[in-house]
């Protein structure tokens, strides 16, 4: 249950802010989540939504948000793994897929650029 | 009431880079090569690190981290060689991190360590998201998890240095062909190291110290 100790780093980090902006309530909270990150979606939030009871941020709508990775080829081809999976018709949620797809120009295997993201992008507070 | 949203952009994932980079710096400035040891349940790191401090411990000053989510057991096995063995129990947690083994550095004495060994907790899924501050991803299976255990686990290989694949003595018991996890291996990634040892086969446990050698004295020399 790795999901539990990203958790406590979010909403620890969360809090933080949260606090220094002096907020008195956190209504949302906005977080990408890498499509190459091993982290299961419910479990994270089952775990989001337990660590914010009595705090400030208690009953937050939590937003998570996907982040599809870059793809790069050897042969100088580049694009985004939306729009490349799309195109293919894969299942984009298996992480396998992410990891096959060819280049367009050349047919070659690409490799992704980052895609492991766990990131706080926003909160939104009352003050 | 004032409504405001706050743009963050925190990694919490790459929080976990950033202090690995800080033990990597820290164990560099000591000298010290670390190996981060992956790989299934029981598929045979302490016995793997076990040999190797038995075979390495002459040319090498060794210290082991040894996590688990209750890691005395393990920790005592390898302490019974005389090394330094800190025992790094990760409760809950299904994998080590850069955290914990900052604090685990903190009681080896690494001015008189060549060679860091870091036991991860068994399990092929999370230890591939953290980084510990290593210089080598070492990722361990044995025929016995199935020979499907590969593709099952496609990140884990990707972003290892070494791919043992172990206890090949019981491949035909367990109707599992270890070439087969070998081929997948290396349709996963194409340059990785690939090992297929067993304790009964000598000759793939000098691959196994061998593959460890020459990574501790690339260091060494720059
Ligand atoms: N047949 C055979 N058994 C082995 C081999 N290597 C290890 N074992 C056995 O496999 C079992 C598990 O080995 P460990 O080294 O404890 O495995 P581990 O990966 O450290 O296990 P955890 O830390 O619990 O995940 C032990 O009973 C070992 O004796 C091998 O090459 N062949
Ligand atoms: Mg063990
Ligand atoms: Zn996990
Ligand atoms: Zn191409
Ligand atoms: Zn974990």
């Amino acid at each position: 249950m790795h999901e539990y100790s990203l958790a406590c780093n979010i909403i620890e980090h969360v809090i933080s802010v949260a606090e220094l902006n002096n907020a008195k309530a956190v209504n949302t909270i906005t977080i990408g989540v890498g499509k190459l990150t091993l982290v299961n979606p419910d479990q994270i939030l089952f775990c989001l939504e337990a660590l914010t009871a009595d705090t400030i941020a208690q009953g937050t709508e939590f937003v998570l948000l996907d982040i599809f990775p870059d793809m790069e080829c050897e042969c100088g081809y580049s694009g985004n793994s939306e729009h490349l999976l799309k195109d293919s018709g894969r299942y984009m949620n298996d992480i396998m897929a992410f990891l096959e797809i060819p280049c367009p120009t050349c047919g070659k295997i690409m490799h992704e650029l980052g895609g492991r993201d766990l990131v706080i992008q926003s909160i939104d507070i009352e003050q | 009431m004032l409504m405001h949203v706050i743009n963050i952009g925190h990694d919490v994932l790459k929080a976990n880079d950033k202090l690995a980079e800080k033990n990597k710096k820290f164990l560099e400035k000591n000298g010290v090569f670390a190996i981060n040891i992956m790989g299934a349940i029981g598929s045979g790191k302490t016995t793997l690190i076990e040999k190797a401090v038995t075979k390495l411990g002459e040319k090498f000053r060794i210290a082991v981290i040894a996590g688990d989510v209750v890691a005395d057991m393990d920790a005592g096995r390898i302490a019974k060689l005389g090394v330094t063995t800190i025992p790094v129990n990760t409760g809950r947690e299904c994998h080590l991190d850069a955290k914990l083994v900052e604090k685990a550095l903190k009681s080896i004495d690494l001015k008189n360590v060549d060679l860091l060994l870091m036991e991860n907790v068994g399990n092929l899924i999370c230890p591939a998201d953290y980084r510990l501050g290593e210089h080598m991803r070492v990722v361990v299976v044995s025929v016995t998890e199935g020979d499907d255990i590969v593709l099952k686990h496609p990140v884990i290989f990707k972003t290892a240095d070494l791919a043992v694949i172990h206890k090949k003595d019981l491949a035909e018991a367990v109707f599992a062909s270890a070439e087969k996890m070998e081929h997948d291996v290396r349709e996963l990634n194409a340059t990785i190291p690939i090992l297929k040892t067993s304790i009964h086969d000598s000759v793939s446990m000098e691959q196994w110290f061998s593959m460890i050698s020459t990574s501790v004295e690339s260091l060494k020399k720059g």
